[in-house]
């Protein structure tokens, strides 16, 4: 039974990295193709190869994608090594694509609500979210720590290292 | 010289040089640890404090603070995975798995001492060798500069982890990564498409936060059960055994870190990992590198706390910053009425030696104020990882948004923290894509400064120094590889072996 287990690791395995490796190879031959020729301008006056502000990204792509076509080979046809991470892991969340929803959302929201709400106040929503997420049931945490961890962590960087911090709404009554 | 040495005592056994000297360290400590604020902030954050004080005492402090955020990035390295400097990242490799085994005691111990030892070791190199070194660093032109560059990136074969391959894509995904932003040469765009926050490529601090620490928040929440409790408060120390069987490490790296650090623009960070890399390559059981050795931790912090003190040696000797930090430092001392250089060994000998004591110093008060921040920081490991892991999230979207007050790098920080998890979870190393992306701008620029100055392929073979170096990259390349072919081969054995019976 547990050589099934293993064996069947072992070809998911393998699967992942030819799937890994093919996706890189494929990745690095429309990189050079579309995205150098569309994302460098490079100047008519160029005289050596070696000066051309494309001339690395087209060194470096090409090496990613002989690498890549390596470790396709290697895949394909060596045994396949399974990572410690990979043997050892843990499964995944019952509910994990509702979870990275959820913290897709809270990163959307450090992302694009401070200017609006203020750095402190998106902080305190994002963190009692988050310590909610992570289990957390007892009020008194949720809003001890969510409040004034974000508090404390915000006077520190505005008023000790005084690095300017967005206010939001709150900017028009300060 | 016995006079003038004797003046420099006189001049430095002071209240206010000690107690700047203690202030710096420990405020250096506490502000390294905070992961977007580096040392390099810290020192420019002192800096208007010292307008009032003697010049000594001034500069002591901004040195104390600089060597205080050197040791201070590697606490939240080892305990959270948040490298609070960039120089810390190294450490990151093998402190944060001893953490997670309940060892983060003997790791933050023996960052400690490896920095301590490394920080003495430099500030001794300072001392006696300031203008020989400096001589040498002078010595240094591009092509020079793109092959230690060049030894500098065969370090990725020691930091690719499980998979050789994945590793050298990574670096070069790092490299890549730095290409973005205006062409140093023509000033054209590449990869900006039009955006101006890339301008000037992408920022280095949000892509180390995000790439080292984000992905360990994205981890928690994804999987079934809290992966693990990291315990601080394990009592593990540093045995005797251990800390003899990382001093050659210790000391290798210390010196690793002189060099470097004597080289204007190589950086703390570069140390670190090639210290690191050389541990690896002599080790006598390389595979535990990665996964919980305390030699690692040892090398990685003797690498980059080495640098320390050998940064000021340009400063001094030849009045160059070599970094930033220096920069700063450079402006202190102008603004204390002293220009560093030549002339300032003769015209204040006697205030160079007091700063040189008060360097040494620092040795000592950072082994005190580390032992005390261990015990305190330390605590942070003790938290749960669901009331940790928001507030590190949050410190990650603070500290992104403190280097240059702009919503931007917090984009940035969360982008190469989705990227470090998709790295994460198809087990590809991050560190070589960190060190792809460090050493990728002084790669090109060096290859390309060397055509410009003579557009002939031959530039790179023009003096001893690039010939030492062309030779050691040849032999670490040769060496790296053929160590990981044979380890590759070795499981692959006893995979067929296994399967077989």
């Amino acid at each position: 039974m547990s050589e099934t287990i293993t064996q069947t690791k072992a070809r998911k395995g393998r699967r992942r990295e030819i799937l890994f490796a093919a996706l890189t190879l494929a990745a690095s031959v429309l990189f050079g193709l579309f995205v150098i020729p569309g994302g460098v301008v490079t100047p008519a006056s160029v005289k050596h190869l070696p000066l051309s502000p494309a001339f690395l990204p087209y060194l470096l792509t090409a090496a990613i994608g002989i690498f890549a076509l390596i470790h396709l080979l290697e895949a394909i046809f060596a045994p396949h090594i399974p990572a410690e991470e990979e043997a050892g892991a843990l499964d995944a969340h019952p509910k994990w694509k509702s979870r990275v929803l959820m913290l897709v959302a809270l990163l959307l929201v450090y992302l694009l609500l401070p200017d609006q709400l203020g750095m402190l106040v998106t902080s305190m929503v994002v963190t009692i979210a988050l310590l909610a997420m992570g289990g957390e049931r007892r009020p008194v945490i949720l809003i001890g720590v969510g409040i004034s961890v974000p508090l404390l962590v915000y006077l520190f960087f505005t008023q000790v290292a005084q690095v300017p911090m967005p206010l939001g709404f709150f900017e028009d009554w300060m | 010289m016995f006079e003038n040495i004797a003046t420099g005592f006189e001049l430095f056994f002071t209240l206010g040089n000690i107690l700047a000297i203690t202030a710096g360290v420990c405020l250096g400590v506490v502000v390294g640890a905070i992961p977007g604020l580096t040392a390099t902030m810290a020192v420019a954050l002192a800096l208007p404090f010292t307008f009032n004080l003697d010049p000594v005492t001034g500069i002591l402090l901004l040195v104390g603070v600089y060597k205080g955020g050197v040791f201070g990035g590697s606490i939240t390295a080892i305990l959270i995975r948040a490298p609070g400097t960039p120089a810390a990242a190294c450490t990151v490799l093998d402190g944060y798995p001893l953490a997670q085994k309940g060892q983060a005691g003997k790791a933050l111990n023996m960052a400690l001492y490896a920095s301590c030892i490394a920080d003495f070791l430099s500030n001794l190199s300072l001392i006696f060798f300031a203008s020989l070194i400096a001589g040498l660093a002078l010595a240094f032109g591009p092509p020079e500069y793109f092959w230690l560059i060049c030894f500098s990136l065969t370090v990725v074969i020691s930091i690719s982890g499980s998979s050789l391959t994945k590793g050298l894509i990574s670096g070069l995904l790092g490299l890549l990564t730095s290409t973005i932003g205006l062409d140093l040469v023509y000033g054209t765009q590449r990869f900006t498409y039009g955006n101006f926050n890339l301008m000037g490529g992408v920022s280095y601090i949000p892509l180390l936060i995000g790439l080292f620490a984000l992905p360990e928040v994205i981890d928690f929440y994804v999987r079934k059960v809290a992966p693990f409790t990291v315990k601080a408060a394990d009592r593990s120390r540093v045995t005797l055994a251990e800390f003899k069987g990382s001093l050659l490490s210790i000391v290798r790296g210390s010196f690793i870190g002189v060099i470097i650090g004597t080289i204007p623009g190589a950086g703390a960070t570069a140390a670190a990992f090639l210290s690191y890399g050389e541990a690896r390559r002599t080790a006598k059981s390389p595979e535990t590198f990665g996964k919980g050795n305390v030699e690692g931790v040892a090398a990685s912090e003797a690498g980059n706390n080495g640098v320390a003190g050998a940064t000021l040696i340009p400063l001094l000797a030849l009045g160059i910053p070599g970094d930033v930090v220096t920069a700063v430092i450079l402006g202190a001392f102008m603004l204390q009425g002293l220009t560093p250089g030549p002339l300032m060994f003769q015209d204040n000998i006697t205030i160079i030696y007091a700063i040189f004591i008060g360097i040494m110093l620092s040795s000592i008060v950072l082994l005190g104020s580390g032992k005390l921040a261990i015990r305190y920081f330390a605590r942070i490991a003790d938290i749960p990882r669901h009331i940790l892991l928001p507030i590190v999230l949050m410190f990650c979207v603070f500290g992104s948004y403190a280097v240059q007050s702009q919503m931007f790098d917090v984009g940035v920080m969360l982008a190469f923290g989705v990227l470090g998890f998709i790295m994460m979870k198809i087990n590809m190393a991050a560190a070589p894509f960190l060190m792809g992306f460090i050493l990728g701008p002084l790669f090109e620029d060096n290859l390309r400064r060397s055509f410009l100055i003579s557009e002939d392929i031959l530039i790179f073979f023009r003096s001893p120094i690039c010939w030492i170096f062309i030779t050691i990259t040849i032999f670490s390349l040769v060496v790296g590889i053929r160590r990981e072919l044979r380890a590759t081969r070795a499981k692959r054995d006893a995979i067929r072996a296994s399967s077989a019976s």
